[in-house]
């Protein structure tokens, strides 16, 4: 190929990129940097001048009594949440994957929930979770349980696991997709070569299925990651973040501040710490699995 | 000639795709969309029948119509971030309110016709500094206890007078085996309630002026009488004197538990009158007993969420709805609540409760009387009023650590 040619060819791989470049500059790029700007400043929400205020905006969030909370709340859903949707999709994959006949109808089972909005899901399980008319408690107090039926979305303690119950229901379906396109990736030959080897199913899950999803592993890591650090829909519908701030998040956080409290200022300076956040931990998360993909292929 | 007859085919669609596209713009200019975001929380179907109506009476105004739920200020903000106001909404009266007004995005409704119907008294809470009338008062309201007759005679008490005597029938009606009392710490209702009562009776008492010393600062938040604006309800939690499931019972489902009897009182506004004095039992109301024995109780009167309307291109005819539904259309609105009107002139028949009459007469034996919490408290503060009572009923913050909290709040506000 002639360097002309690889000019134009050049060109037309700008051109055809372009419209979505310009879509990401003035919708991502543009808002991104300007939110970043106004952190640092006292903007109202309202005014079109601000003025230049440092660090303050950072301070007061941080030195706010709820942070911790609510960083506690976040650290909780991410060591609770993620490990138990990811074992769980990769149990019912696996069922799935072996069922074969009913297997598309336990694939729309699962997707099911996934094709409500997080909104719908929210009002369906604060029905379902209510102290006075919820299906739960009502199954408790009719066959005589009534210490059982608890307050799920008032008992600080039980928020969060209500919470997280809820998001994986919601969730699973879209896991179990990818873990079992991964499933459907492993060569048939790996585990004809491993039984003709006398390997037991114990051994052909650790030595060929796990090492052989690492990819799929991979992904659903970093993506049920990035969903719970940016979660709002769910908590802003199903408890509004509270008792207290026992089920704040930090994207909730952003918005109590922003649109309820009116403290724009804040809300963006919380929102530039969750960005910081959200790239560290998955650079962090990034480099581990990789590191771990790499040495098990 | 077939080119000539294809160029002629050609040039005729056009004219006609172009006389087609003219006639629907002729229409669309006879044509107005007005959107309209209301608070219709209580009266959803009430709401869309008169807007319905509206639309009968004015063919050529359209209503794009959306119920902005639990917060009016959650959602105007963004939209008045983004020039977006909706042409005809809800609005409070308080500093977020006045803000907009005087930076020219609510409409000066000064000199409707409906403006010249509403009684003086509830206008100055709806002027911003700048001496606009940035809103028309949806009624005057203030919160009571609603209570079961049947169960009070039953139990042989009768309302209180004074915190202690309140504490004592609370007492008597848990040892009967029910709940006494309804509060609502999920969501920001018992700020209408709990909250503005405390405050009268506890800051207002000794702080008649308080709304000034709020604004310039000088208002002492960290004291005990706040504190106990707080723990007040924190007494009635503690020695099981509200619902089970207190701490996640929303407003919605706060009304639905008294109108199914699960509790011999609710704390509510009177705006809810039309449906929680039309239970299936007797019901009554009593003013909220947050006074200490030997003292009188400071009534909690204010103006409701009302109407604004956006400076606009279709100002006229936000206007016109604004004065259809104070005209025609206001016992539509009033009627299936039963509140307090606001108007001095009323086109058709009013509902208004007995039980809220003779609460408006007693209303005059009192000297000093205050306002709801949203009336008074910078936009900022507002929702920290109902999160610190449910961090408080968790044993996340005592009364004390909340007094000292909110007065650091209330100064960086204001400042």
């Amino acid at each position: 190929m002639n360097s002309s040619s690889s000019r134009v060819r050049l060109l037309q791989c700008f051109a055809f990129c372009l419209p979505a470049a310009i879509i990401i500059f003035i919708f991502f790029f543009v808002p991104m940097v300007r939110s970043l700007q106004l952190s640092f400043t006292d903007w109202d929400g309202i005014s079109l001048t601000s003025q230049w205020v440092g660090l303050d905006n950072f301070r007061t969030v941080i030195s706010h009594r709820s942070f911790n909370q609510i960083v506690r709340n976040t650290i909780y859903l991410m060591v609770i949440y993620i490990p138990l949707l990811n074992v769980f999709a990769l149990f019912i994959a696996i069922q799935i994957y072996e069922v074969k006949n009913l297997g598309n109808l336990y694939k729309t089972v699962f997707f099911l929930p996934n094709m409500l909005s997080m909104t719908v899901v929210g009002f369906i399980w604060k029905l379902i979770f209510s102290f006075h008319n919820g299906i739960i408690n009502k199954f408790f107090r009719t066959v005589g349980l009534n210490a059982l039926a608890n307050d799920w979305l008032g008992d600080p303690s039980l928020v969060l696991p209500s919470m997280t119950m809820t998001i994986i229901w919601y969730a699973l379906g879209y896991y179990v997709l990818i873990y079992l396109s991964g499933l459907y990736n492993i060569p048939v030959e790996l585990y004809e070569a491993t039984e003709v080897e006398g390997a037991s199913s114990r051994q052909k899950f650790v030595n060929v299925t796990i090492p052989m999803l690492a990819p799929a592993i991979t992904i659903n890591i970093i993506l049920s990651t990035i969903g719970l650090i940016t979660l709002f829909d769910l908590p802003f519908v199903l408890t509004g973040g509270g008792p207290g701030y026992n089920s704040q998040t930090i994207a909730l956080q952003i918005y109590y501040l922003g649109f309820v409290t009116l403290q724009p200022k804040l809300a963006l300076a919380l929102a530039v710490i969750l960005g910081i956040f959200a790239i560290l931990i998955i650079i962090v998360l990034m480099k581990i699995l990789r590191k771990r993909e790499e040495n098990i292929l | 000639m077939k080119k000539i007859l294809m160029i002629l085919l050609v040039l005729m669609m056009s004219a006609g795709l172009l006389t087609a596209a003219g006639a629907r713009g002729a229409a669309d200019a006879e044509t107005v969309t007005l959107s309209v975001a209301l608070m219709s929380l209580d009266i959803p179907e009430e709401t869309q029948a008169f807007l319905d109506a509206f639309t009968k009476a004015y063919p050529h105004i359209r209503i794009d119509y959306v119920d902005v739920g639990a917060s009016i200020e959650e959602y105007l903000q963004p939209r008045a971030a983004a020039g977006l106001l909706p042409d005809f909404f809800s609005i409070n009266a308080g500093s977020f309110a006045a803000q907009l007004a005087d930076r020219g995005m609510i409409a000066d409704l000064s000199d409707t016709e409906t403006a010249r119907k509403t009684l003086p008294s509830v206008k100055p809470q709806f002027t911003s500094p700048g001496g606009k009338l940035y809103g028309i008062a949806g009624g005057l309201a203030s919160s009571l206890i609603y209570y079961n007759v049947d169960l009070f005679n039953e139990l042989n008490v009768k309302p209180a007078e004074n915190w202690e005597e309140f504490l004592e029938l609370c007492e008597t009606i848990k040892r009967a085996g029910h709940t006494p009392i309804i509060i609502t710490p999920a969501d920001g209702t018992i700020s209408n309630t709990a909250f503005s009562h405390g405050f009268a009776n506890n800051v207002v008492r000794n702080n008649p002026d308080y709304v000034e010393r709020i604004w310039d600062g000088s208002l002492n938040f960290n004291t005990p009488e706040f504190a106990d604006v707080y723990r007040m309800v924190k007494v009635l939690y503690d020695r099981g004197y509200t619902q089970p499931g207190t701490l996640s019972t929303e407003y919605l489902m706060g009304n639905a538990l008294f109108l199914q009897g699960q509790a011999a009182m609710h704390f509510a506004g009177t705006w809810l009158a039309g449906s929680l004095l039309e239970a299936d039992f007797t019901t009554d109301v009593f003013m909220a007993p947050w006074n200490r024995k030997g003292e009188i109780k400071i009534p909690v009167v204010a103006t409701e969420t009302g109407w604004g309307v956006a400076e606009g291109p279709n100002k006229k005819e936000a206007i016109m709805l604004l004065d259809w539904l104070n005209g025609p259309g206001y016992t539509m609105y009033q009627n299936p609540r039963a509140n307090i009107p606001h108007l001095m002139e009323v086109e058709g028949e009013v509902i208004l409760k007995p039980q809220i009459q003779r609460f408006l007469d007693d209303l005059a034996a009192y000297e000093l009387a205050a306002g709801l919490w949203f009336e008074y408290l910078p936009s900022e503060i507002m929702p920290l009023t109902y999160k610190f009572y449910q961090e408080m009923l968790i044993g996340d913050i005592t009364p004390e650590e909340i007094a000292r909290e909110f007065d650091l709040a209330v100064k960086q506000a204001v400042k």
